[in-house]
């Protein structure tokens, strides 16, 4: 339980520091990448338990870097949460059929990005 | 796992929008005017073809008609020309056999008194020596010569042993036209001894046809192999004596004794069908022309029946052809029109639909530092005025997020974006947890809220428990807000026909001013002239509530008494497992 790992990418630097915030104390150590090829060079360098990845990027998408990872062998059991403000549906959906674990819409708090986090949480809270 | 239903129940819009979808044809496409005109005048064209056509055929079968019945009556006047000659011939044979056998006592009144010749037939009978002088004659009348006729000369040079017929002649003595019929008489040693004439009336022979009736412009006519008319007969006159040699008659004859043909007459211009015969016996051709005026008139009048009706018809064609090509080119516009506005529709929702994601999307990013922080401030920051003023601030950015939530429902709603995501859910425990959501809020106010639950109801059911939620934190987080002491109570019960399942919020609040309950559920009519500084709500949760609850089958209302409370219910279709 203690001290797993945590990939945050996201190119708002303001969001992509919440995670890591709102889950001090967890036992959560989170990790940055403010792009997706930075996020992909990152998980190549280290393991990680999961990661929170946002969707709307420039160059590369989340569901871009979320496919990489599913395509990846090495990489393709890392639980990938998508961290966007998308919060419609039928986007939501898309999301879902690109190859995320889960969903967690901005904005968060502290309750729905832990559960988002755990591997038995499908669906982002409510 | 989700799915997204494009309900038909969607109250919003009436066509189910997918703006990814590309803009069919909604129009039919109709028929095109060029193929409308095309179709007329084929139309028209095949109408003139069956007239011609009809008419040529009906005009064939009168001339041919009248051919059938020229022949037949040609055939009838070469029989009756053969027979009269052959009378006549026999008389002729007769005078000359008995001349021939004793000039010296030979007395043709004698034979006449005797009754041998009939009577009223022949003009005259007589005989006449070698010079042409006549020797005796019936009826009597003053002695001739006719040495220059050609009825005698013909005879002179050689005994042929045939009748001669003359052309017609003009007679001296009785000034009538005459057909004269001359045989040779010879003398014992078969020199030339003179002839034998017998005279006929040429009208004998076309008398015959007076009671026949070929109509009006027909003709019989009686000619020589020579030419020459020996008789002629038509409804008006009886001209003789014309050569029409060169006729048509001719050249037909030539290659055939009998037949039919349609010419113009050489003799008095008329056209006509034209039956011809030639006598086996006798050097004689018999002909009956019937006047093609007479055969065509019924034709005309039919022809000139049909032209009118054909033309009529035409006009009318072309008259329909321009009110369908006016209705169609109408209808075309319509079509356009309407198509390009469907077209419009549907790009207009598509634009709102992807406004309203970038609205939402570009109102969480920020939302998002703010609450984040916020949060984490409240928990974390050292001075508890710092705490408390960073759970203000979280506050306001909740509530803040509620409003774009709700504003963002309702435009999904308008835009037709709203889709009703069902499954099994436990009422229970979706109904506990509503009321935990608020129990904090009561409490701090001093309000009990309580849930009722009907047993009769079952204990899973298929709803959109993210929509009924919705309803039911907004109907919840209103009572709680208007009421300042009592109670709040969620009741949950089956309709009495038992096909629905109805939810109740009832609260001992300050109720309904009466003035507004026309206009509660109506989008930012919140009651608050006289509440907004102590109230605060956007006014949208109640219009969105309605536009779930209708947009999930079901109906929303509620009854207010001012000062003693407020019961909203709605009702959903009861969906079991």
């Amino acid at each position: 339980m203690n001290n797993r790992r945590l990939l945050v990418v996201d190119d708002h630097p303001i969001n992509r520091r919440l995670p890591g915030m709102l889950l001090r104390d967890t036992g959560w150590q989170c990790f940055e990448a403010d792009s997706g090829q930075a996020a992909l060079d990152a998980l190549r360098e280290a393991p990680y338990d999961c990661v929170l990845l946002d969707i709307s990027m420039p160059v590369m998408s989340g569901t871009d870097v979320c496919r990489i990872i599913k395509a990846s062998a090495a990489l393709k059991h890392l639980r990938v949460v998508a961290y966007t403000a998308h919060a419609m549906e039928d986007a939501q959906n898309s999301i879902l059929q690109s190859g995320f674990d889960a969903i967690l819409i901005k904005p968060i708090n502290r309750g729905n990005l832990l559960a988002a986090l755990e591997p038995d949480s499908a669906k982002p809270a409510p | 796992m989700r799915s997204t239903l494009i309900d038909t129940m969607n109250p919003a819009e009436e066509v189910p929008v997918d703006p990814g979808a590309k803009t069919k044809s909604l129009a039919r496409k109709e028929l095109h005017p060029r193929i409308v005109w095309v179709s007329a005048v084929i139309l028209i064209a095949t109408i003139w073809i069956g007239i011609a056509v009809y008419l040529s055929f009906e005009k064939k079968t009168s001339l041919e008609r009248a051919a059938r019945q020229a022949e037949i009556h040609a055939k009838l006047l070469e029989e009756h020309t053969t027979r009269t000659v052959r009378v006549l011939d026999q008389t002729t044979v007769f005078v000359k056999g008995e001349v021939e056998r004793d000039p010296e006592h030979f007395d043709l009144s004698q034979y006449a008194r005797d009754g041998v010749f009939l009577d009223n037939f022949f003009n005259l009978i007589a005989t006449t020596d070698e010079t042409g002088k006549t020797q005796q004659i019936i009826p009597k009348r003053p002695a001739a010569n006719i040495r220059d006729r050609e009825h005698f000369s013909v005879h002179v040079a050689e005994d042929t042993g045939n009748l001669f017929i003359s052309k017609p002649v003009l007679g001296r003595s009785s000034g009538k036209w005459s057909l004269q019929f001359t045989r040779r008489i010879n003398k014992p040693d078969g020199s030339f001894g003179g002839i034998v004439v017998t005279s006929l009336d040429p009208g004998y022979f076309t008398e015959f046809y007076k009671s026949v009736t070929l109509g009006a412009g027909s003709v019989t006519s009686l000619v020589g192999n020579d030419g020459i008319i020996r008789a002629r007969r038509t409804d008006s006159s009886s001209e003789i004596g014309q050569d029409i040699g060169q006729s048509t008659l001719f050249e037909k004859i030539a290659d055939s004794s009998a037949g039919s043909y349609i010419g113009t007459s050489s003799v008095d211009s008329v056209s006509r069908i034209y039956a011809y015969r030639r006598l086996k016996d006798y050097p004689l051709i018999v002909t009956v022309g019937i006047s093609e005026e007479s055969v065509l008139s019924e034709f005309k009048q039919h022809s000139m029946l049909m032209t009118g009706l054909g033309l009529a018809m035409t006009a009318l064609l072309l008259l329909a052809t321009a009110a369908l090509q006016r209705t169609l080119k109408a209808q075309e516009r319509v079509n356009t029109a309407m198509e390009n506005s469907a077209r419009e529709a549907l790009e207009a929702t598509r634009i709102k639909s992807e406004f309203i994601s970038r609205i939402s999307h570009e109102l969480r990013t920020p939302l998002t530092g703010i609450l984040g922080y916020s949060e984490y401030l409240k928990d974390h920051a050292k001075d508890p005025e710092d705490r408390e003023t960073a759970k203000t601030i979280h506050e306001s950015g909740e509530h803040l997020l509620a409003l774009v939530n709700t504003t963002l429902d309702l435009a999904k709603i308008e835009a037709g974006r709203m889709t009703l995501n069902e499954s099994s859910v436990n009422l229970h425990d979706v109904l506990e947890k509503v009321i935990v959501l608020h129990s904090g809020n009561a409490k701090k106010k001093g309000i009990e809220v309580h849930l009722e639950v009907e047993e009769r109801l079952p204990k899973v059911l298929v709803m959109d428990v993210t929509k009924v939620s919705q309803v039911l934190n907004n109907l919840l987080q209103n009572a709680i807000k208007f009421t300042d002491y009592g109670f709040v109570l969620l009741r949950v019960s089956k309709s009495a026909a038992g096909n629905k399942i109805q939810f109740s919020i009832t609260d001992s609040g300050i109720g309904i001013p009466l003035e507004m309950q026309n206009q509660i559920f109506d989008r930012f009519r919140q009651l608050d002239n006289f509440i907004t500084r102590q109230h605060e709500g956007s006014g949208l949760g109640l219009a969105l509530s309605k536009d779930m609850v209708q947009f999930m089958g079901g109906e929303i209302w509620f009854q207010s008494k001012p000062d003693l409370g407020s019961t909203f219910h709605f009702t959903l279709p009861l969906k079991n497992e």
